[in-house]
């Protein structure tokens, strides 16, 4: 090949970054101001396309969530090539600020080989723009005949050995769970419609009610126009053996709040779901399920959601799952600055 | 519905998202076609799950700061404050009066560059890409206000535990009234090319309709709400900070479509830039700005309940100490004594699109005729912000 082609194939692959537009996390959000008003990257031939096969360029922005990873190694295998990644925030080099996070992955180049950098959180819209005229450089240095598919090998068999791992742990913590001798010291009585505790700058107030009554109590504050279904907020206390649960509703009309306090036993997290009652409970009562480990007899659909494809292990808000020491164990070899 | 085949027509069943310019960010949906119309649709979260109640926990109150606001990257700066009022009432921290006003205007100024933000998500889900741009400029102004206020542009650790970080420039007034006068006019013009533009308002008007009495059944809050016409806002119902000092309108709807709640927003630009004048007079320049918080907490329960850009945040903290539960006077009273520690013992976050994605849009598909083509307009029209959902 002569050395003006060369050149000029060089010069048109450099000259012309077609990115996938997949906003995988916090990062994209400097990205309409790099594309758009203030510094048009447009000028320098980058461009978002919607479809991975027009696309030959992607860039980390930020944090890698487990799911997130998995389907960008599929898209990756469906661009063409040459193709090139770039890594954009602290989060994709070493783990960054969520470091001790069960669901992330805290380093790009163990998946595809990195042809920048882009330090900071949030790196400002400037760095990124020096990340495009270097990778001008670095992808003018590489042979024309590269096909330039990066992907590293292994990267599906270490999803899959650390997936493995995880699921290790999930069958020890119910094993370790059902053996144990865990006893309930936990003083409740049921007053429920008398306000144990009124906060009156916030309007709130906690009442008591048994887990058997607690649909009999939720209908009755429905009838009374508590209509808004706000959260379910729990609580483990492994020292006491329970998880606490508090049903928040609302008043639109005042802003009132009623919390309804009741408890599961942590051996034996079972209680009635509302989802009948109120219908943002189903999608409540499913992210607790999988969080807490807490189990709503009567919903039709307990399946994993947030946590389908991120996590495998025990339930992650448990107070004795101690996830930090899991992933430094895991992910950084065991030293925490390791990373 | 789902997955089961109606006797005339066949149902396709399709992946949309999150890797198409159609969604609001890294989220995913399923929805069910029978022709041209959506018949069901089911969310697939989790992309940007990172685990936020648990690394909390492993984190000192003061760290806590740079996590609390990156549950949702558009509007950080009310969840900033929500945290920072939860931390206050553990503390029982007397907050100086500059540095409510100083967080308040903070808030508006997240609630507008948020709204801005959407602006930018809507035009360019209608096919009117220019006025993205001036969304993006406009917003881009705000930026560099932040920039020049806190050190950052998007994430600011300004509104801690005990009052603001550090003191406002000393011209902070006119930069701050000059900047809201900026936003004013260009807002101005974008609601002038936007919202009389007759191929918006075909996409909009009577799409997605959600009436008050239905929000509120599933769960809604905020500007959707509102636009449905129940003028339900915490900042009027429930203040916080000075919001109770300061004039300002809540807007309502009434209609509850696409199209209202794209008004609503704008309104809220408005009120909003009122806010921020109203409050940027109180800010008294020498005065104290933070009162310095011990590093331990006494044991307690902190809730604090804020109007975010997209509807009611709700953070409820703990601080464990010693558990007890006892009867007084023929009253059950639970509550904690000894010290609490360094570290929350829980935290808990309402996310606020969870009910727009989930049921609100199941209501929607199943009570009018919604194309494929509509369902990525109605999705921007609610203004979702994706990571809240997940955490």
């Amino acid at each position: 090949m002569s050395a003006l082609i060369e050149k000029i194939i060089k010069w048109s692959r450099s000259k012309s970054l077609w990115m996938i537009h997949y906003c995988s996390a916090c990062g994209a959000v400097e990205f309409p101001p790099l594309v758009m008003s203030p510094l048009d990257w447009e000028r320098y031939g980058y461009m978002p396309v919607p479809s991975p096969r027009q696309a030959d360029f992607y860039a980390a922005m930020g944090y890698l969530t487990k799911k997130s990873v998995k389907l960008f190694l599929n898209m990756y295998r469906q661009m063409s090539n040459p193709k090139y990644s770039v890594a954009g925030c602290n989060c994709a080099a070493t783990g960054g600020l969520y470091w001790d996070s069960f669901s992330t992955y805290k380093r790009f180049d163990e998946f595809v080989k990195v042809e920048g950098w882009v330090p900071g959180c949030m790196p400002s819209p400037d760095d990124w723009t020096r990340l495009i005229t270097d990778i001008y450089e670095r992808i003018s240095e590489r042979s024309v005949n590269d096909k330039g598919d990066d992907l590293v090998k292994e990267a599906f068999e270490k999803i899959k050995n650390w997936e493995e791992e995880e699921r290790r742990w999930a069958r020890e913590y119910e094993e370790k769970l059902r053996s144990s001798s865990e006893l309930v010291d936990y003083y409740f009585e049921d007053r429920f419609d008398e306000c144990i505790e009124y906060l009156s700058d916030l309007k709130i107030c906690v009442t008591t009610v048994d887990k058997e009554r607690l649909r009999e109590a939720l209908t009755r504050l429905m009838k009374d126009g508590f209509k808004l279904f706000i959260n379910i907020n729990t609580v483990d206390l492994p020292m006491h053996g329970v998880i606490e649960l508090y049903y928040i509703v609302e008043k639109p009309e005042s802003g009132e709040q009623k919390w309804v306090k009741t408890y599961v036993k942590r051996k034996d997290p079972i209680i009635r779901s509302v989802h009948d009652i109120y219908p943002l409970a189903f999608y409540v009562e499913k992210e607790v399920h999988e969080m807490m480990g807490v189990v709503f007899e009567g919903h039709p659909d307990l399946s994993k959601w947030i946590l389908e494809g991120n996590w495998e292990g025990p339930p992650p808000l448990r107070k004795d799952v101690d996830t930090a020491e899991w992933v430094v164990k895991t992910h950084y070899g065991g030293y925490r600055y390791g990373r | 519905m789902a997955g089961e085949q109606s006797k005339t027509t066949k149902q396709v069943e399709l992946f949309f998202g999150p890797q198409h310019p159609g969604v609001p960010g890294n989220v995913g949906f399923k929805i069910w076609l029978e022709g041209e119309r959506v018949v069901d649709v089911e969310l697939i979260p989790g992309f940007l799950f990172r685990g936020f109640e648990k690394m909390m926990e492993n984190r000192t109150w003061e760290m806590n700061i740079v996590m609390c606001y990156r549950f949702c990257v558009e509007d950080p700066d009310n969840l900033e404050i929500a945290y920072a009022e939860a931390v206050d009432k553990i503390f029982k921290a007397e907050v100086p009066e500059k540095a409510k006003y100083v967080r308040m205007i903070m808030a508006e100024f997240s609630r507008v560059a948020s709204h801005l933000f959407w602006v930018n998500f809507m035009s360019g889900g209608v096919g009117l890409r220019t006025i993205g741009y001036w969304a993006i400029a406009a917003r881009e102004e705000i930026l560099k206000w932040f920039a020049r206020v806190t050190g950052h542009r998007i994430y600011h650790s300004f509104s801690v535990p005990g009052g603001i970080r550090w003191d406002v420039p000393q011209d902070f007034r006119d930069t701050t009234l000059n900047l809201a006068n900026k936003v004013e006019d260009i807002v101005e013009d974008i609601e002038e090319a936007l919202l009389r533009n007759p191929v918006f308002k075909a996409r909009t008007k009577n799409i997605g309709i959600l009436k008050a009495e239905d929000a509120i059944r599933l769960g809604v809050t905020g500007p959707s709400l509102r636009a449905g016409g129940m003028p339900y806002d915490i900042r009027k119902a429930v203040p916080y900070e000075n919001y109770d000092k300061v004039k300002f309108n809540v807007p309502v709807g009434e209609n509850g479509d696409s199209y209202e709640r794209s008004v609503i927003r704008f309104k809220e630009i408005h009120e909003s830039l009122n806010i921020i004048r109203q409050s940027v007079e109180e800010v008294k320049p020498g005065a104290p700005y933070r009162v310095k918080l011990p590093l331990t907490a006494p044991a307690g329960v902190g809730v604090s309940r804020v109007e975010s850009a997209r509807g009611e945040y709700m953070i409820h903290v703990i601080s464990m100490g010693v558990m007890k539960a006892e009867r007084v006077d023929d009253k059950y009273v639970v509550h904690f004594t000894g010290q609490g520690g360094r570290k929350p013992y829980r935290v808990r976050l309402r996310s606020v699109s969870l009910p727009l994605l989930t049921t609100v849009l199941k209501h929607i598909v199943k009570n009018e005729e919604v194309t494929i083509a509509d369902f990525p307009v109605i999705v921007k029209s609610l203004d979702p912000c994706p990571p809240d959902i997940d955490r």
